[in-house]
């Protein structure tokens, strides 16, 4: 749908659909496995298989990626960000409330 | 000077030499270990625990939702504003590295792999522990 060079109105309220369902999904996903699961799992492990844990995840990104994987999808998705718009971190500043009199 | 003077005299100068020594020593003790200290510090500033790993890796993720997020709006009132290339980077980028690397390679290898073997089973994890599971079923 996003290979051709625009996006036709009826396409474009598919992928809004698909959008709204996949990011309501993994917000609640990522939201319980922060403060649900990994604390779970991290007191699993002592402090030496913690650590042991880390490197061993920095060895996995080291061979998917071949370099520091975590830097380059941050400068991969700023850049994406830049690309659509919506890098400028003032547009998403809520005004101040009214004052109530 | 008599014998018992000179002995005294003797025991006291041995006395500093000896504490001096050590203190020379002490000094060079904590010096190491200062300089340990700080390299170990370095070291660990420089390292992430897997958990924060999970989780910073969960943040570049959440940038892309934020992404699709404000995408919607504009798909629906002006499809033509949006760069369809820009989404397909968009959606390359989470199936690389939020599938197939965090999901796969982390968290279905070590927090799901683990949990057959009856960590997630306890109470203590107060949740049915089932989110990365049942995402991966949802996909």
């Amino acid at each position: 749908m996003t290979q051709s060079a625009k996006l036709g109105a009826v396409n474009a309220e598919l992928l809004a659909k698909a959008l709204e369902g996949f990011v309501l999904m993994y917000q609640n996903h990522a939201a319980r496995e922060d403060t649900i699961i990994f604390p779970a799992w991290k007191n699993t492990m002592s402090e030496e298989q913690l650590d042991q844990m880390g490197d061993k995840f920095e060895e996995i990104e080291q061979q998917q990626f071949g370099k520091d994987g975590y830097e380059d999808a941050v400068k991969q998705i700023g850049d994406i960000e830049g690309a659509l718009g919506f890098a400028d971190l003032s547009q998403f500043t809520a005004p101040p409330p009214p004052k109530v009199s | 000077m008599d014998a018992a003077n000179s002995r005294r005299q003797f025991l006291w100068i041995s006395a500093l030499a000896g504490s001096g020594l050590a203190l020379t020593a002490c000094r060079k003790q904590v010096a190491q270990d200062k300089t340990k200290e700080t390299k170990d510090q370095d070291e660990e500033g420089a390292q992430v625990t897997a958990t924060e790993d999970l989780m910073r890796e969960h943040s570049v993720l959440r940038r892309a939702l934020l992404l699709y997020a404000e995408t919607v709006p504009k798909l629906r009132s002006d499809p033509s504003s949006i760069a369809p290339d820009a989404l397909q980077k968009t959606a390359k980028l989470f199936r690389a590295f939020g599938e197939e690397y965090h999901e796969k390679k982390l968290e279905e290898t070590y927090i799901s792999g683990d949990r057959k073997s009856g960590w997630c089973g306890s109470k203590s994890a107060g949740h049915s522990n089932c989110a990365t599971q049942s995402r991966t079923r949802d996909n």
